[in-house]
């Protein structure tokens, strides 16, 4: 998944802890392959070129459909097309693209491109689908659902800071969950008192470059090709880690105007913008 | 204005939450269609000429109907779908009244003289309920023409067991039909005046995949009728009850050598009226692709043949129940068409043509030594569009 995972849990027995263990990686590395770019042998990689319309399995349709419900709630800023950018932007490097390659390359972005009909997917020449933005957040709920099954009632699932909780703590305590600080990304801004549901956070310095004095982070906003600028920070929480990670990454791109359509959609949630200043449901610890 | 909106938002948050929850990695999720459709077919039947030899009186031309089709089907809410069609019909030329025998021994047909222009309105709704496993539907039918209406309730149901290998389907209906027959009230046609029909139906089946390239169904149904169920045009008395019974089968292959599919489909119905019939069908469905277009093209047969019911004859008699309706005589009949889409966009266009021959003679079994010489042969051509939208 590309970053450090972790399972948190209090088990009946020594058994059961092992077959949670085995059994959540056995299910994350499942869908890792899966979806994985790199890999010949990925779904994603069939679908991606592909030169007739393939049918897909049912995960994937519930993935592209819940990917499609993502674009048309966000207003086309949520686009699992967007990865083919990319090939114009390279976070190694403290350099900027120019903006004819940018725009050449918007032309392979648009998920509304695709031809996606609810069993079939095909793709237009030289575009691209990158499940990356959802397949971590998937896998924390896949894998609360396999603790769930193995009758685990305590623990939680940290996909690189994607969580989904499977129950609190025997003594009914909450997990507390630290969100990164973007300034000082291993301390914690605000602690969180999770005892059930998900969390995820998207966060402008998870990979960037600064030039001249601005940052560009790896947020790319798929209609103008170029980063998106205004949040440091956002964390949601709600029952999915799916729909939090969605929705933390739709904020960031919607930038000043995310905590406001936040706000109105009624679910928790942490932000910072770039300038320090706090939206969100969630109390900050000094 | 304010409450309507209020009532339309979605917001995202229940959007995804809704979507999210809809991904499923094991056993597939029953697949809820994702696309509204809209369809349009226009249909023209028109039956062959009898032959003038074979003419006590009247005219010559048979029926030609001319059909309009539209159905729209949506998604609703996720879970669920309504399908509602419309259909209209204009039917103009003249049906048999009866058969008789002249002098010479030969069975000759009466026409109704006069052309008849009948117009036919139908209109259903159906709503659908999909489960994890399973679907649930239930609809309305109505059909009203100058002579006839009906209304009929329906209520189907599926379920997926055995990983999905299986599906288990029943389907019970029932309809109530009113009769007003146009025409002088006299005879038979006073009395079917305000005569109603009722029936009860269900459908059992059961289908199962076999293997990655075929499934096969096989099913039972029964329906039982009661009321008038004479023909009040034709003058005949049929008994006032009737009870069908069905056993089918299909089989479908997908011939991966030739990028088609194969159906095949067998039908034996039996009622208490003495009526026994079988109707053998095969079609293929080929993928072609012609400049550039992908197109499918199914030619298709069947087969039917019947057995009369007990009480067909052509002679006079006085039995309490007789009909010389060709419907109830023995008699074979094939169909040869060949049906093509051109899928293009969100867009199919459709093409049918159909060509149906019968003969008292082509039967396989139940031949008789009576004659059916009202014996119809037609042809259809009909075309059609469907459209897929979100």
């Amino acid at each position: 998944m590309g970053s450090p995972c972790q399972l948190h849990g209090f088990f009946l027995s020594q058994e059961q802890a092992t077959q949670a263990f085995d059994q959540t990686e056995a299910e994350v590395l499942r869908l890792e392959h899966k979806y994985s770019r790199y890999r010949e042998d990925s779904v994603v990689t069939q679908i991606n070129r592909a030169e007739r319309p393939i049918e897909v399995d049912t995960e994937t349709q519930g993935l592209l459909n819940y990917a499609k419900t993502c674009h048309e709630m966000s207003d086309g800023l949520f686009d699992i097309t967007s990865g083919v950018l990319r090939q114009v932007w390279n976070f190694r490097e403290p350099r900027l693209p120019t903006p004819d390659s940018v725009e050449a390359c918007l032309k392979l972005v648009g998920f509304h491109q695709i031809r996606w009909d609810g069993q079939m997917v095909q793709l237009p020449a030289g575009m691209e689908l990158d499940f990356g933005g959802v397949v971590k957040e998937y896998a924390a709920d896949q894998a609360k659902k396999v603790l769930l099954s193995l009758g685990v009632e305590h623990g939680l699932v940290d996909l690189g800071g994607d969580m989904a909780v499977v129950g609190p703590k025997p003594d009914g305590a909450p997990w507390k969950v630290g969100v990164r600080n973007p300034e000082q990304p291993d301390r914690p801004i605000v602690t969180i008192n999770l005892s059930e549901g998900a969390i995820a956070t998207s966060g402008h310095y998870e990979r960037y470059v600064i030039v001249d004095g601005t940052r560009y982070c790896h947020i790319l906003n798929p209609k103008t090709g170029w980063p998106v600028q205004g949040l440091a920070t956002v964390s949601v929480i709600s029952s999915q880690c799916l729909v939090s990670g969605s929705l933390s990454t739709i904020a960031m791109l919607k930038g000043a105007q995310g905590p406001q359509w936040l706000s109105e959609q009624g679910v928790v949630f942490f932000a910072q913008d770039e300038a320090g200043q706090h939206f969100g449901s969630i109390e900050i610890d000094l | 204005m304010a409450v309507t909106n209020r009532i339309n938002k979605t917001t995202a948050l229940s959007a995804l939450t809704l979507s999210a929850t809809a991904i499923s990695s094991g056993a597939q999720a029953m697949a809820v269609p994702e696309k509204k459709q809209v369809s349009v077919r226009v249909t023209n039947y028109q039956e062959q000429p009898l032959p003038e030899t074979r003419l006590a009186g009247g005219s010559t031309e048979r029926y030609g109907i001319n059909v309009l089709q539209f159905s729209y089907f949506t998604p609703v809410a996720g879970q669920y779908s309504v399908m509602t069609t419309a259909q209209y019909e204009k039917l103009s030329g003249a049906s048999p009244y009866g058969s008789a025998e002249n002098a010479d021994g030969q069975t000759e047909v009466l026409m109704s003289g006069a052309t008849i222009d009948e117009q036919r309105l139908d209109a259903s709704v159906t709503g659908t309920r999909y489960f994890k496993s399973g679907t649930l539907a239930s609809g309305l039918a109505v059909s009203t023409e100058n002579d006839y209406q009906s209304v009929a309730l329906s209520l189907d149901g599926s379920l997926e067991i055995f990983d999905k290998h299986t599906t288990l389907m029943a389907s019970v209906s029932t309809s109530f039909d009113t009769l007003s027959p146009t025409g002088p009230k006299i005879g038979t046609r006073a009395e079917a005046d305000g005569e109603t029909k009722r029936s009860v139906s269900w459908y059992e089946g059961v289908t199962q995949v076999i293997d990655k390239y075929s499934t096969v169904q096989v099913g039972v149904g029964y329906t039982r009728l009661w009321g008038y169920l004479s023909d009040p045009y034709k003058g005949d008395s049929r008994p006032d009850s009737r009870e069908q019974y069905t056993v089918s089968a299909q089989y479908r292959r997908f011939l991966s050598d030739f990028d088609s599919a194969l159906h095949l489909d067998y039908r034996l119905y039996q009622d208490d009226w003495g009526v026994i019939s079988n109707t053998l069908s095969g079609s293929t469905w080929t993928d072609v692709n012609v400049f550039g277009q992908r197109i499918m093209l199914s030619p298709n047969v069947r087969y039917y043949w019947q057995h009369a019911a007990d009480f067909y004859t052509v002679k006079a008699t006085t039995d309490e129940h007789f009909s010389s309706d060709y419907r109830l005589s023995a008699y074979g009949a094939i169909n040869f068409g060949l049906d093509a889409q051109w899928h293009h966009k969100d867009y199919v266009y459709t093409i049918g043509v159909n060509q149906y021959l019968s003969a008292e003679s082509w039967g396989l079994t139940g031949g008789q030594d009576t004659e059916t010489p009202s014996l119809v042969n037609f042809t259809t051509i009909s075309f059609g569009v469907d459209y897929k939208f979100k």
